[in-house]
């Protein structure tokens, strides 16, 4: 406290007083010593905003604070050192006006604007999943990682600035992407190395005056990589509508399996780097190698079928399964017309 | 002697040749089984005999079962009060939509995914005839535009996917022409006013495009290094692009107006997915993260979202036309949202899983009042013995009074009657 009073004291004699009244005086310079922090840095539209009055010399606990918000009065008092207001839409400036008398009948303004943006970020993984598949290709270990920064930066004058005009830099877990940052560049490849999180990915974007500034981040989980089993149907093809589970029934004398990877580091099937492994009953099918389809036709009806999934280029990724397969003539279980099919 | 000689020779020579010819012919027929076994499984060889104990009778079974001529007549249960439900097709179909007749009779249009061939629904009497012949299986999509038009999608010999449009004659006794589209293409939409959307991928960019089902006038709408996005053509001219949905990752909704602006429509939400309704700004979308579902309805672009309080995804929903009809205004019913709601919990996974096709539901159907968020359960009769079935590509007629869509369990096409 003396430490802030001897600094105040220092101040003024330092700026000098420029006017005093019987109720404050006002010290030019002195609103520098009062930070008026922004939490989040840049807002969203609608977003709520903390926004926290600092100063190193000046003992705000025991200033009596007024808020402004254009010329709407806040809530205010004595140490009401933050407050927290809603961030406009896109395109409008929201003025925040902080002024301070201190216990010493110092005077101090504070001002901090708002222009709201929004930096949208999307992702998905270079990785495989089925052509009809409607869920997302998910990042996984060995694959890269496809970023698009989506920005909309709207000026007061109501333009929205173009993404090719925005400063965009790339962070990960911290650390700068430089190759991906720069100009116009809302884009980035990142490649996944290891079993470890991407992390989290930050983009910043900011026009070239820097009066319009944006960020996002969002932490982005490496996907485990699925094998699923499926009948191929000479009319029908794959039934990617009914995965086999762990012990499945077909209703066939014969069936050929289709093995289907989710989250594999390829974009085809026919990657020669892809190789599958099949097991009937134990006993490996070579000449299945390579292939993600078998037929089987089981003189017991009966077979347990199992495959691994690897890739040559990639020592984190695979994947494997195994099943029970039965198959079953298919005039002995149909009764009923209308029953769910397994 | 020399002519023993030379008959024996002869004879020998000619037993040669017939062997060689046989086991030539033997080897041909050996390399033409294959090719023969689909064909004959397609002309209905191995399937076991009719049972006659189907609810709706054996004739449609038969004719699709074993596709014998262009036309067959059907005894489908016909939907002829609120709430009756029809089995339009028990066989597994590629995809369908409501097409509208010269007469402005409404037909329902569905593309059997083992043969690829069209068929069309009355659904009022309850008659099915076949209007495509060409023979295609393994059809694992198809879309249907109102004026006929199809577009059908089965895999390539060199393991892509093939994307074929059939486009109706454009004047009568013409023939329907059929043109490819390029390979691979993905996302696809098509809307009922004829609009196509598709996307084509480079290795780290994907790009949009915008034609109609004559292939003119193909234009890019879009361009995004991200290849996994989801995206509806509206009737309205506006497309929907949304990131493709997996359960508790953050997603992100957009719409293009018919100028090509492109705005945020839903921002950040996990497992998201969307439903527009097209001539309005009413919006439709769920949540999903770890077994946790959210559903929120928007009755306009300008009032916040409501919380519904059903757990299903948007995926099982479809909106009434935005639109009264003017021809029939008295029985025009406000807009409104029809949902295929699970009937038990949903496990942490269900997004992904059900995609996967490793889990099913059994629904019950719901209407939700978009101005409200308040929802109420429709009484369906379902016929005896039947498991209600795992809605998936509900679509509502333009009248608003028949709701179709496929049982993602056996893929098989229904028809709800929403309306009296």
């Amino acid at each position: 406290m003396r430490t802030r009073i001897a600094g105040m004291l220092l101040l003024m004699l330092i700026v000098g007083v420029s006017d005093v009244s019987a109720q404050s005086i006002e010290v030019p310079g002195i609103a520098n010593s009062v930070i008026l922090n922004v939490s989040p840095q840049y807002p969203s539209p609608g977003q709520t905003v903390h926004i926290t009055a600092e100063s190193p010399i000046v003992d705000l606990a025991t200033a009596d604070i007024s808020w402004s918000e254009g010329s709407k009065q806040l809530p205010g008092g004595l140490g009401a050192t933050s407050i927290d207001v809603t961030a406009g839409p896109l395109g409008t400036r929201l003025d925040i006006v902080a002024r301070i008398e201190t216990s010493e009948g110092i005077a101090i303004t504070s001002s901090t604007s708002l222009i709201p943006t929004q930096i949208d970020l999307l992702y998905d993984g270079d990785t495989y999943s089925p052509p009809f598949y409607r869920g997302r290709a998910l990042p996984s270990a060995g694959s890269v990682l496809e970023l698009h920064a989506l920005p909309w930066f709207r000026a007061l004058n109501g333009s929205f600035i173009d993404s090719k005009d925005l400063i965009f830099t790339w962070k990960q877990g911290g650390s700068i992407v430089a190759a991906a940052s720069g100009k116009g560049k809302n884009t980035a490849r990142i490649p996944l190395a290891s079993f470890a999180s991407a992390g989290n990915i930050t983009v910043i974007a900011a026009s070239s005056d820097r009066k319009l500034v944006g960020e996002t981040q969002v932490q982005i989980p490496i996907a485990e990589p699925i094998l699923d089993l499926y009948q191929e149907h000479p009319l029908f093809g794959i039934l990617a509508h009914a995965a086999l589970g762990s012990s499945a029934t077909i209703e066939d004398t014969q069936a050929t399996l289709a093995a289907v990877p989710y989250f594999a580091p390829t974009r085809s099937l026919t990657d020669p780097g892809l190789t599958f492994e099949w097991m009937v009953d134990g006993a490996p099918v070579p000449e299945t190698q390579g292939n993600n389809q078998i037929t089987i036709e089981p003189k017991t009806r009966k077979a347990t079928v199992s495959v691994s999934l690897s890739h040559n280029d990639s020592i984190y990724f695979g994947v494997s399964g195994l099943w029970n397969i039965a198959l079953q003539e298919k005039s002995l279980i149909q009764t009923n017309a209308f029953a769910p099919k397994p | 002697m020399n002519l023993y000689s030379t008959v024996r020779f002869i004879l020998i020579g000619f037993t040669i040749l017939i062997l060689g010819a046989l086991v030539g012919w033997y080897i041909f027929l050996r390399t033409q089984h294959s090719a023969q076994t689909t064909v004959a499984v397609g002309r209905g060889l191995g399937d076991t005999a009719p049972s006659f104990s189907g609810a709706m009778g054996s004739n449609y079974q038969n004719s699709l079962a074993t596709i014998t001529n262009g036309s067959s007549s059907k005894n489908q249960t016909v939907p002829r009060v609120q709430g009756d439900i029809g089995h339009v097709s028990e066989t597994e179909v590629a995809g369908f939509g409501f097409v509208t007749g010269v007469a402005s009779t409404t037909s329902l249009y569905f593309v059997e995914r083992a043969t690829g061939y069209v068929f069309s629904s009355d659904i009022r009497t309850g008659g099915t005839s076949r209007i495509s012949g060409v023979l295609t299986p393994k059809i694992y999509e198809a879309l249907v535009a109102r004026d006929g038009s199809v577009i059908e999608r089965y895999p390539s010999e060199k393991g892509g996917v093939e994307t074929v449009i059939i486009a109706p004659p454009a004047a009568p006794g013409a023939v329907a022409r059929r043109m490819l589209l390029p390979q691979n293409i993905s996302p696809l939409a098509l809307s009922p006013e004829g609009v196509v959307v598709y996307g084509t991928r480079t290795a780290t960019l994907t790009t949009l495009w915008s034609t109609n089902v004559r292939l003119t006038k193909a234009q890019i709408i879009f361009q995004s290094p991200i290849a996994s996005w989801d995206v509806v053509a509206l009737g309205d001219g506006r497309i929907v692009l949304t990131e493709k949905a997996a359960d508790a990752v953050s997603g992100h909704s957009y719409i293009l107006d018919k100028k090509g602006a492109l705005s945020p429509l839903v921002s950040t939400q996990p497992g998201l997915t969307v439903l527009a309704q097209s001539s309005s700004t009413a919006l439709l979308y769920t949540t999903s993260s770890q077994g946790k579902v959210g559903m929120y309805v928007k009755a306009n672009g300008t009032t916040d979202a409501l919380p519904v309080p059903l757990s299903t995804v948007s995926e099982k929903c479809a909106w009434t036309p935005a639109s009264p009809s003017v021809k029939k205004p008295a029985t025009s019913t406000p807009s409104a949202v029809y949902c295929a709601v699970p009937d038990s919990l949903l496990s942490p996974h269900f997004l992904d899983s059900w995609y996967r096709g490793e889990i099913h539901t059994t629904d019950s159907i719901w209407r939700i009042d978009p101005t409200t968020g308040t929802a109420t359960k429709i009484t369906v009769e379902w016929p005896r013995g039947v498991t209600p079935p795992d809605v998936i590509n509900p679509y509502i007629d333009s009248t608003g009074t028949y709701l179709a869509f496929k049982d993602a369990r056996d893929q098989s096409l229904w028809v709800l009657r929403l309306q009296k």
